[in-house]
């Protein structure tokens, strides 16, 4: 530890220094930073990369709408089935979030609320959808209630279709949506604790009247944003729509396995118009949702995305 | 290795947070930076590191301009408050990190750096705990683990950053004393900055105070205590009491009375000034000369009595310290005081 | 289970019974009903019929493509994930926010949108397509259309899982390295990777078990040709359309063994990180 052995460090570096008597150091860069023009590079790659990836395609879906101008775009919604496909979304959309909403509330409530054994365990079934496939959640369902499913024959004797209709669908699409609302509102309801909740019952206030009162207000942009999320993934699921529904123009026909039929037939066009309101739908959820983060950080459970 | 640094300033966007520091700090020595949070301590002691980049001015090691060098060029040995550990390296691969990062032919070999770990393992007293990983250790072992990453490249200043903040007050006692007689042992030249007067105060053997920026006062910690350059000073370290006075002609009045004041340098100024009394040099008898004064408080505190005094036609109040055995004064008493230090600051 | 432990901690908040039992019982009808009757459909075929069905030539072929592509995709997306999380972490540029927002289109554009918008950009008239064309490359209806398609829809897992993790790496870390004497690349390689491969695994993890049982954004893409460029879900819609449900049912029952298998393999890349490092 003699400073014997520091010279020869010192005299490599002499010839950097020899504006010594400067009284203003030359502008380095911090010891955490990378010369400027690493970091150019690194951005100029990154953004590439995302243009390449993720731009480009969406970009595509609408310039493929309008390839023809706008009259044919129009044209692909004059399309009654078009028309019945969009109606069709916008119906399971409306039962699928509602559905979906109260259950995340529901087990988030008993989940960030309450110490219960086999609580991790639940956490891991609820998102269980996840990590199924699609197409996957679409055969559970057949193998369920077609009519020689398990519940087939009982579904059937009460006179209800299940499998290529409309409860099909929706419950296939439940079931895809299910994670979303609970997963965005148990962190933050953890988080939060159980203070305001316990000020509020001490003041008198009933069950319900602390819920809508305390509760809900604490949780609205996470649950804005959960819904967002799950009316997103409502309106545009594919696969398991597509495996329960048996397309049937006009009565089984959602918005993307329109845009399936469209695109099969060459109707190119249609095709992607029809999409680009799905695209459109996605480019307003994403929107908000960097709205909400942006604005509402610290009322979204930190640390928590998609 | 000595350091020189002269006229340093920085300023992150608008706001200075050095306004021209110039300190000389001797090769071998313990230096305490101490100040409140917000007076530069710890900036200054970044910019020697070369953490920060300073807006102005020079830093020299040894004589020469480290101004323009990096980090990784100074040679330095940066103990960090929360000890930054990496937490995915074993406690030798941590303290070998610094040999096993140089290029291949300055870099020790194999058995050279694992020779050198257990050396200084055995220095930091913790032996045979090369293999276990930062979580697996107390805060005041992590801190000697950081201590002994910091040596290991043979730097030529140490300097650490709060080294006790993160620890409970018995650790850092303990810890304070083995800083000092590991330093007395292998005598690097050592910056620490601290915000705990009593740390500086019992570990330095000198003591830099800053505030705003500045440094108010440099000395030894006898230096600091007992003859504090500036009102600051006196406010920060130490206990005092703050009388408004006046001066007539070089003399200092408290009230109509005038006080005499030992060893007082003489202030040129009349008019109001500020006294600042430590209580430990406030002594009261029942008569005879001094500044005349009433009893109005008393307070026991731990070992000793601590007790008010209104001077005569003041609203000055004035505390001494007695033993707790000693018998005191009961409010209302009478009692002359003797004042045999003070610092006296024109307003 | 002894008697004296409740089931649940007592609390002065009401509604537990309430919400607890609703949850489970929308938790069973929705998801645990259904998987339940495939796993009894899968247990009534037996392990040997499972076999048997997956080592039929074509299906073997499908989940090869499946499983190939997906763990290619993942792990193209480790490096250009990591970039990108770097980026947006570490750096402020014009437009850094509307690149932070964009990350997420793959999970919000809708899949058959994706799918569509992927084929007509690598078909052989498309922007890139036709680019590619030039060099005698093919992509659409090819492996390496499903590859590109995969990469499309695994890449918001990885930033995603690594950008908080990043935004919380202590900088002191970094100080300490270079005061030691470390280089940056040297110091990002030794002290912030090790710090964020928990993550790296997980988001890795992550876009593998999507990419396995992605279906609406490949199909367009891969052309479906048996024993070329057919995916293994896409083999479970062929089969059901041929009524041949315990084909369809051997085929999701390996994929799910997959997933879940994944799932576990994160956990426990979480719990040994955690155990090993601790918190300090």
């Amino acid at each position: 530890m003699s400073d014997g052995s520091i010279a020869a460090a010192v005299s490599l570096d002499e010839a950097t220094s020899t504006g010594g008597a400067a009284a203003r150091p030359a502008q380095r860069r911090l010891p955490t930073e990378e010369a400027p023009w690493v970091r150019r590079l690194l951005i100029g790659l990154a953004v590439g990369f995302l243009g390449l990836f993720l731009l480009l395609p969406l970009i595509t879906v609408f310039m493929e709408a309008f390839r023809k101008g706008g009259g044919a775009f129009l044209a692909a919604f004059a399309d009654p089935a078009a028309i019945d496909a969009i109606l069709l979304t916008l119906m399971v959309a409306a039962i699928a979030v509602p559905a979906n909403l109260v259950f995340g509330i529901s087990a988030a409530w008993a989940i960030a609320k309450f110490d219960f054994r086999g609580k991790a365990f639940l956490v891991t079934l609820i998102d269980l959808p996840f990590s199924v496939s699609p197409v996957v959640a679409g055969l559970v369902y057949v193998l369920l209630y077609a009519s020689h499913g398990l519940l087939g024959g009982l579904v059937q004797s009460a006179g209800i279709q299940v499998i290529f209709a409309l409860p099909g669908i929706i419950m296939a699409t439940i079931f895809v949506t299910f994670p979303f609302i609970a997963r965005e509102l148990i962190p933050l309801m953890e988080e939060l604790g159980d203070t305001d909740e316990e000020a509020a019952l001490t003041l008198g206030a009933s069950g319900w009247r602390m819920f809508w009162t305390v509760t809900l207000p604490n949780v609205k942009w996470a649950l804005l944003y959960g819904v967002l999320l799950c009316n997103a993934r409502a309106m545009g699921e594919f696969g398991a729509v597509s495996v329960v529904s048996g397309h049937i123009r006009g009565y089984t026909n959602t918005m993307p396995l329109h845009i399936e039929i469209l695109y099969n037939e060459y109707q190119f066009v249609a095709a992607f118009a029809v999409a680009s309101l799905l695209a459109a739908l996605a480019l307003v959820t994403l929107g908000i949702k960097s709205w909400l983060e942006h604005r509402y950080a610290g009322d979204l459970a930190a640390g928590h995305r998609h | 290795m000595e350091l020189d640094i002269r006229n340093l300033t920085k300023t992150f966007g608008s706001t200075a947070a050095l306004h021209g520091v110039d300190l000389k700090v001797a090769s071998g020595e313990l230096l305490a930076l101490l100040g409140p949070s917000g007076s530069g301590k710890t900036t200054l002691l970044r910019c020697v590191a070369g953490l920060e980049i300073p807006s102005g001015g020079q830093i020299l090691f040894g004589g020469e301009d480290a101004s323009f060098k990096s980090v990784q060029e100074r040679q330095i040995g940066f103990v960090f408050q929360h000890y930054a550990l990496f937490k995915h390296l074993t406690i030798a691969d941590n303290i070998s990190y610094g040999l096993r990062v140089r290029p291949r032919r300055t870099r020790p070999s194999a058995a050279a750096i694992s020779d050198r770990v257990e050396e200084l393992l055995a220095l930091i007293q913790l032996p045979g705990y090369g293999g276990r990983y930062p979580s697996q250790l107390s805060g005041g072992q992590r801190q000697r683990v950081a201590l002994a990453r910091a040596l290991a490249v043979e730097p030529r200043v140490l300097l650490l950053d709060e080294p006790f903040g993160a620890l409970d007050a018995k650790v850092r006692k303990e810890l304070r004393l083995w800083l000092r007689e590991f330093h007395d042992r292998t005598g690097h030249t050592t910056l620490f900055v601290t915000h705990d007067q009593e740390e500086a105060l019992d570990l330095a053997d000198r003591v830099v105070v800053m505030s705003n920026g500045k440094i108010e006062q440099e000395g030894t910690p006898e230096d600091v205590y007992d003859r504090p350059a500036t009102p600051f000073v006196f406010d920060f370290i130490g206990e005092s009491v703050r009388l408004d006075i006046r001066v007539d002609k070089g003399r200092p009045f408290v009230g109509q009375q005038e006080v005499s004041i030992p060893r007082l340098p003489p202030l040129l100024v009349d008019g109001p000034a500020k006294l600042y009394v430590r209580p430990e040099h406030v002594a009261f008898r029942r008569d005879g000369e001094g500044l005349w004064a009433t009893v109005v408080s008393l307070h026991r505190s731990g070992s000793s009595r601590r007790i008010g005094f209104r001077a005569d036609g003041t609203d000055a109040v004035i505390e001494a310290l007695t033993p707790a055995d000693r018998e005191p004064p009961r409010i209302g008493d009478r009692a002359a005081l003797e004042i045999r230090a003070a610092g006296l600051f024109a307003n | 289970m002894t008697l004296n432990v409740p089931f649940v901690k007592p609390s002065i908040l009401p509604g537990f019974r309430l919400t607890i039992i609703f949850t489970l019982l929308y938790l069973t009808a929705i998801v645990l009903l259904p998987l339940g009757a495939l796993l009894f459909r899968a247990s009534s075929l037996g392990v040997h019929e499972i076999v048997a069905l997956a080592l039929d030539s074509r299906t073997l072929s499908a989940l090869k493509l499946s499983f190939l592509t997906s763990f290619a995709a993942a792990a193209f997306n480790v490096p250009f994930g990591l970039l990108i999380a770097w980026v947006l972490v570490r750096y402020d540029f014009p437009g850094r926010r509307f690149f932070d927002a964009i990350i997420d289109l793959p999970f919000a554009l809708p899949t058959a949108v994706a799918g569509i918008a992927l084929t007509a950009l690598y078909a052989p008239k498309g922007w890139i397509g036709s680019v590619a064309a030039v060099f005698g490359l093919k992509i659409a209806f090819t492996p390496l259309g499903v590859f590109l398609a995969l990469v499309f829809v695994g890449l918001p897992f990885i930033v995603r899982t690594v950008q908080p993790v990043l935004a919380e790496v202590d900088r002191e870390l970094e100080e300490a390295a270079a005061t030691l004497g470390a280089g940056r690349l040297r110091t990002v390689a030794s002290v912030v990777l090790p710090v964020l491969s928990p993550a790296i695994l997980t988001g890795f993890a992550l876009a593998f078990a999507r990419a396995v049982g992605e279906y609406g954004s490949v199909i367009f893409i891969a052309g479906n040709i048996p024993y070329v460029s057919e995916i293994a879900p896409l083999l479970i819609v062929i089969k059901l359309e041929e009524f041949d449900y315990a084909g369809a049912t051997a085929v999701a029952a390996i994929m799910l063994m997959i997933s879940f298998g994944t799932l576990l393999l994160i956990n426990l890349i979480q719990a040994r990180a955690r155990a090993r490092y601790g918190h300090v």
